[in-house]
């Protein structure tokens, strides 16, 4: 059995990389991508912990099969989202669109 | 109970689904007068339930107490307010049917992040609130709520990827899916470490709904950009599960990490007070003004939270205030926000020279729309004082003084935009534009939110903080 810390180390780094490009990334879809990589992280974690515990086995994989179709929601609502902004302004800058700063 | 959540689900979830395919394929608009009836049903249920006993129910998913079933009354009392007030405007929007739809189904979401139980609950009904609140921003179509709904979706969707990763936290270490979590003391040192950073993801999560700091950033673009009426549902109902998710699913953990939930929540509450109210003194914007006015009370109820980590008095008034602030900003909130949407219908512009003389010409919706603000100011006997000053400030004035000290230096810098605006709505020339108040919906709601305000706040608020205290 592989240790766990290691599968906690890489979701920390996945989570970090994600952070940094949420942060830095102005693009609607990029930051969408960043988003996914933080929640894919979490799923990571999620499974690795639920999986060295006895009590968590069974509903750790319930919890997280529902996280996932929470996921695919928000991306479907987001895509849309896009797909309407870019038709509108035919850009996917999400902080260029200010056109009014207070 | 278990009849009364079913009865809501029912009256919620089934005319949530049903209405839209009805108005579609008959060619009818009753969704607006339905959605208003299921809201009018929910408050009622949800009045009903706040003095029944404590219970668990459906085998341990949800749990409903005094406290959560008050939050969940507010959050009717608010859907209802903003459904009754977009009865007028919105019912001519190509997307009206799924506005409301929208409205009572994410509502329903709401009731059971209140009331949440267990781990599984409290995401998939996340994932219902979260969903129908980014479409609900962004339903006009236009393009201040697309960009509105762009920011609050990618900040919403990190939330969720926050709440998973300190889901997975806690629950590694504490072992069980089931709320309240067990206080045991942690044996092992660095069970308590994760245990840290677990709590304070949660708290970064819910802190994207709340509008705390760091994690602001889509605020003032939302509250400030998107059409007023849908602010004021975003504002004043999805924001409550922020609220009603620190309680049930954070506070439980408070007792084994202390020193460091005061310290965090010290720190957030004050640059979040802070930010709130200095960024909305240079506004020129009255909604973006309120937006940002929206964080810095976001700061005021974490001095609540604050509270939580003591035990005694500062405990029993930091959750008497949570409630009573909660009650105070939704009733102003929704006040205002619909206030500002029936100027706008007039044809007023936002800014404060747009809103100059207001005061003159609309008289009676000025005057309520003033009582809002002063009660959001704190000043006495409407409510906002007493839930600011007599139980939020109050609850940490033993404990954390320099605390109560800088919220009071934070009012004080409130009473300057909200001043701000009393000047220009009552004290400046009129325009020639020549409007009149009508028999509009708008009104009444602005109306019932100030007479409401001044009435609680004449003695009532006390008594309601003792219904559901711990």
């Amino acid at each position: 059995m592989i240790d766990i810390y290691l599968y906690l180390m890489v979701s920390a780094v996945l989570f970090a990389l994600g952070t940094y490009g949420l942060m830095t990334r102005r693009n609607i879809i990029r930051m969408l991508l960043s988003a996914e990589v933080i929640f894919n992280a979490a799923l990571l974690a999620f499974l690795a912990l639920s999986s060295v515990s006895s009590s968590l086995a069974a509903p750790g994989g319930a919890l997280v099969i529902i996280a996932i179709s929470l996921s695919a929601a928000e991306v479907g609502v987001i895509v849309s989202i896009a797909i309407l902004m870019f038709r509108k302004k035919e850009s996917l800058d999400v902080y260029e669109l200010s056109e009014f700063k207070g | 109970m278990e009849l009364i959540i079913w009865a809501l689900m029912l009256v919620l979830g089934g005319f949530g689904l049903v209405l839209p395919t009805l108005d579609y394929l008959k060619k009818t608009k009753l969704s607006p007068v339905l959605s208003l009836a299921a809201a009018a049903v929910a408050t009622m249920l949800t009045a009903y339930m706040i003095p029944m006993r404590p219970q668990t129910l459906f085998n341990g998913a949800i749990r409903v107490d005094h406290f959560s079933s008050f939050l969940a009354f507010i959050a009717s009392l608010g859907a209802f307010l903003v459904i009754a007030a977009s009865l007028d405007q919105a019912k001519d929007w190509t997307t009206a049917p799924s506005l409301y739809s929208l409205m009572i189904l994410a509502l329903l979401g709401v009731y059971f992040i209140l009331f949440v139980a267990d781990a599984t609950v409290l995401i998939s009904s996340w994932a219902l609130v979260a969903v129908a609140s980014y479409v609900l921003v962004g339903i006009k179509k236009d393009e201040r709520s697309l960009e509105g709904a762009a920011k609050y979706a990618i900040m919403g969707i990190a939330s969720s990827s926050f709440l998973i990763y300190g889901l997975a936290l806690t629950l590694g270490v504490l072992g069980t899916t089931s709320l309240p979590w067990p206080t045991a003391d942690l044996v092992v040192d660095w069970h308590r470490y994760v245990l840290i950073v677990g709590a304070f993801l949660l708290v970064a999560s819910f802190s994207f709904k709340l509008g705390v700091v760091p994690f602001h950033g889509w605020l003032p673009d939302v509250y400030g950009g998107v059409h007023p009426l849908l602010v004021s549902y975003v504002a004043g109902v999805i924001k409550l599960i922020a609220i009603g998710a620190l309680i049930r699913v954070v506070t439980p953990l408070v007792p084994s990490i202390r020193a460091e939930w005061v310290t965090g929540i010290a720190v957030l509450s004050v640059i979040t007070m802070f930010y709130g109210n200095l960024a909305a003194l240079v506004q020129k914007n009255v909604q973006r003004m309120m937006a940002y006015s929206s964080i810095a009370h976001a700061g005021y109820i974490l001095i609540g939270f604050y509270a939580l980590a003591y035990s005694g008095i500062p405990y029993k008034l930091g959750f008497q205030g949570i409630g009573l602030h909660v009650l105070t900003y939704v009733l102003a909130k929704i006040g205002i926000f619909v206030g500002l949407a029936y100027f706008a219908k007039k044809g007023f512009d936002l800014t404060l020279e747009g809103l100059s003389g207001i005061g003159r010409k609309l008289p009676v919706t000025s005057a309520a729309f003033t009582i809002l603000l002063l009660s959001l100011m704190g000043m006495p006997p409407l409510l906002g004082f007493w839930s600011k000053f007599l139980y939020l400030f109050n609850a940490v004035i033993d404990v954390a003084p320099w605390l109560t000290f800088l919220g009071i230096v934070n009012s004080g810098i409130s009473v300057g935009y909200y001043a701000m605006v009393l000047r220009y709505m009552y004290f400046s020339e009129p325009s020639d534009a020549d409007v009149k108040e009508g028999d509009e919906m708008e009104l009444y709601v602005v109306l019932t939110a100030a007479v409401l305000t001044v009435l609680i706040g004449l003695g009532i608020a006390p008594k309601i903080a003792t219904i559901f205290s711990p």
